[in-house]
């Protein structure tokens, strides 16, 4: 399964620059005003990407556990047969789970273009690999799990770059990791292997 | 032939030669042994700049411009060989990522994690191996005695790349090809069970992560004695991909299919299209198309064709000298001939028993009444949940004990606990008078105790004669060191193996299916075949966990009678059964369990007699 996304981002990574060349493209906006809050400093715009990421984060929440939906996400996530034999639509339920991390995928890339200001095919070369190890941080197949090794992982790789080096941010959040993995490999949120 | 032309047919010679010898490593650690290694590229890395650094001079005698560790400047074939050595070593620190503890997508990620990890660092650290630039000016081999741009040059190093290439096919068949490549292949289709059968998994996957490290690094050595430069950029872990492509798309675990995937993808998708003209298309537009093309056939391959092109081949371990032509039918007769060979001590034992008590006292083993394995207060939790809360058991020589209970009693995890499949939280395993309970389930399985599965648990892509001989124990060729040395040393020890599982095929009607892959097997085969295989470790006592499950009740009874006999031949046996004429007409004594305790121990017929117990299962 690894294998297979990690083909499939080849094959669009380098798709999309083969077709659009690989020059950045720049997106920018106005920032709004800045405010200052303990050391920190965040654009309105960075606010508001925060905000939204709440929002999604309670709206997985909300899908997850309240709706129908999301119920039989989850059961095909546990015992797909049985699902099937439930009545589920397995098929159809892994179709629209597919469109739907699309979806959350898009909204990241869009933010993540908003932020930074500019962006070409290549600049989320490693940003796959740093959410793999959120994901996997958190536990792999656990919602709040992956809530939980997103901040953690981004917290360590932006305190990480004010305190020491830009250069090393990702290491030290592939240290966390790794660490983790030691120590308990199920993931933060995961059973107890 | 123009002279370029030749430079260009020994470029990509040399560049087969060693991705050969890469996809061999890596064929090695994720077609056979199963283990995903993301992070391959790391080694060939790892050699790659220790060839560097053994073969350039000081850092100051090289102009002062780049800044690197080491700088020995060693003669060929110093570097060679150190890049291979410390490929191997670099391997295992990476050992505790794919141990017993983190398996399958875990380790991948923690493998893929750790190459981006070092690329990083090396990429920004400077004075360790001269960061992003990377090193360059590396001397080509014996470059002070020849010219390494002349015609000859590159005729022998072309040579001596393919020879070390064939030379790194000779040793991974050696090593696959032997009784230990089986036990790695067993590992690969599922590594609990073959846990559970004796087999250490922790030096198995270090033993393969060493060996493709190895080759991985001489790979490095070779191709950076060769374009003399290397660079972060040259090991991303894109290239990792590249490497999987090649073996997915060869066959994984089939070693002709990795020698042809290292010919077609990397050699030539990677490298032969560097000589593609790009004048078409935007600049780098050739390049981005290779990395679509291997994207597309790495998910094209997986989708219709999983195996590769060459699959791994099937290892026939002729069955033909047993030429036994048995239907359906003839399996579920199988038990006369086998009775009557064998089963004069306890003759007319199978017969359904009005009084299983009054056979208990008739079978002969009954009076050594040692204790093979004993139980003390034994707990395991999982989460909140206490599976078994408690249970002291004691199960003697020569015994058939049964345990039965309503689901979720605690059955099957009281046998994991008690094979070691899964620890203890407090309480011990006393088995033949010693405290195995710190003992991981592969050295018990070498004292004796063995046990089998509830679900199926054959080794899918091993021929049902394979998973027996997985089983074998104290197999000379089931070591990397014993691999090593070769077929002539471990040979009689296979004879006699095969000897032996062609023995249990005929007694349990299986002789046709020994060619048979485990995983195209029937329900009730697949469960024979279980019980086989846990014989032919020549357990002293055995923990079957409902091994009549989904099998017809005539070879049920012919199960349970075959069991009775090797009891009656000195072994132990604790069984977990559900259907009660099985334990009333096999198992004295009888240990009832519900809710993770012992409710009742006695015959069957004890345990009928006894209110709670009907209360709590027989009637229900």
């Amino acid at each position: 399964m690894v294998i297979v996304s990690l083909g499939m981002t080849l094959i669009i990574e380098f798709g999309l620059q083969a077709i659009v060349g690989g020059t950045n493209v720049s997106y920018t906006m106005s920032q709004g005003p800045t405010v200052r809050a303990g050391g920190l400093v965040l654009t309105a715009v960075q606010f508001v990407i925060i905000g939204l990421a709440l929002v999604v984060m309670a709206a997985v929440h909300v899908l997850l556990r309240y709706t129908k939906l999301g119920k039989a996400m989850r059961a095909t996530a546990a015992n797909r047969s049985l699902a099937r034999n439930c009545g589920i639509r397995t098929d159809r339920i892994v179709t629209v789970t597919w469109a739907l991390t699309g979806a959350l995928c898009g909204i990241a890339g869009t933010v993540f273009a908003i932020n930074n200001g500019s962006f070409g095919a290549t600049s989320a070369d490693l940003f796959l690999v740093v959410i793999l190890a959120a994901v996997f941080l958190g536990g792999p197949g656990q919602a709040y799990g992956a809530m939980l090794g997103a901040v953690v992982i981004g917290l360590a790789t932006e305190i990480s770059a004010a305190y020491i080096t830009p250069s090393y941010k990702d290491v030290i959040a592939f240290a966390v990791l790794l660490v983790m993995m030691a120590v308990r490999p199920g993931g933060l949120l995961g059973a107890a292997a | 032939m123009t002279s370029a032309q030749l430079y260009y047919l020994l470029n990509l010679l040399i560049y087969a030669g060693v991705d050969i010898i890469a996809c061999l490593g890596l064929s090695q650690q994720f077609g056979v042994a199963g283990v995903t290694n993301f992070g391959f590229i790391i080694f060939q890395a790892v050699g790659a700049y220790t060839a560097a650094i053994l073969s350039l001079p000081s850092q100051s005698a090289n102009g002062g411009f780049q800044s690197y560790l080491g700088g020995w400047n060693l003669p060929f074939p110093v570097p060679w060989i150190g890049a291979a050595i410390v490929g191997g070593l670099a391997a295992l620190p990476f050992t505790f990522l794919v141990g017993r503890r983190l398996r399958g997508d875990f380790a991948a990620v923690g493998l893929l994690v750790t190459a981006v990890t070092f690329n990083l660092l090396v990429t920004n650290y400077r004075p360790f191996l001269n960061g992003a630039a990377g090193l360059s000016l590396v001397p080509a081999p014996l470059q002070g005695e020849y010219d390494p741009s002349g015609a000859g040059y590159q005729w022998a190093y072309a040579v001596i790349a393919l020879v070390l290439a064939a030379g790194a096919y000779w040793l991974v068949r050696r090593v696959t090809e032997s009784p230990y490549g089986r036990s790695l292949r067993a590992m690969r289709d599922n590594d609990l069970v073959a846990d559970s059968l004796g087999k250490n998994l922790l030096a198995q996957r270090t033993s393969v992560l060493v060996l493709g490290g190895a080759l991985a690094g001489l790979s490095g050595g070779i191709l950076v004695g060769y374009i003399t430069t290397w660079s972060p950029g040259a090991w991303g872990y894109a290239e990792t991909i590249v490497l999987f492509a090649a073996v997915i798309i060869g066959g994984a675990g089939s070693h002709r299919g990795a020698v042809l995937g290292a010919i077609l993808v990397p050699v030539g998708f990677e490298e032969a299209t560097r000589y593609i003209p790009s004048t078409f298309g935007p600049p780098g537009f050739v390049d981005d198309l290779q990395w679509v093309a291997i994207g597309l056939l790495v998910v094209i391959f997986l989708w219709f064709r999983p195996q590769g092109i060459l699959p791994e081949r099937r290892r026939i371990i002729g069955a033909a000298s047993a030429p036994v032509n048995m239907t359906n039918e003839d399996v579920v007769t199988l038990a006369g001939p086998v009775r009557a060979s064998h089963g004069a001590a306890v003759a007319g034992s199978a017969l359904p028993a009005a009084d299983p008590a009054s056979r208990a006292t008739a079978s002969p083993a009954v009076a050594d009444d040692g204790a093979v394995l004993r139980a003390v207060d034994l707990v395991r939790d999982f989460g909140g949940v206490h599976a078994v809360a408690g249970v002291s058991i004691e199960v003697r020589r020569g015994t058939l004990t049964g345990l039965i209970g309503p689901n979720g009693a605690g059955k099957s995890t009281l046998l994991s606990v008690l094979a070691g499949t899964i620890p203890v939280t407090s309480g011990q395993v006393i088995y033949q008078g010693r405290d195995v309970t710190g003992l991981p389930a592969y050295r018990r399985a070498r004292l004796g105790l063995v046990r089998t599965f509830q679900l199926a648990s054959e080794f899918k892509r091993l021929t049902v004669m394979e998973n027996l001989l997985s089983a074998v124990p104290g197999h000379r060729g089931d070591s990397l060191a014993g691999a090593l040395r070769g077929r002539r040393f471990w040979r009689r020890d296979e004879e006699a193996a095969i000897a032996r599982a062609r023995v249990l095929l005929e007694r349990f009607g299986l002789s046709s299916y020994a060619d048979t892959y485990g995983g195209d097997l029937s329900g009730g085969q697949r469960r024979l075949t279980e019980i086989m295989r846990a014989l032919m470790t020549e357990p002293a006592m055995l923990l079957l966990d409902e091994p009549m499950a989904g099998v017809h009740p005539r070879l049920a009874r012919q199960i349970g009678a075959q069991l009775l006999d090797l009891c009656a031949e000195g072994m132990t046996i604790l069984m977990v059964e559900h259907e009660l004429a099985i334990m009333d007409e096999f198992c004295n004594p009888v240990i009832m369990m519900a809710e993770g305790t012992v409710l009742a121990t006695g015959t069957m017929t004890d345990l009928r007699a006894r209110a709670e117990v009907v209360e709590a299962y027989l009637v229900g």
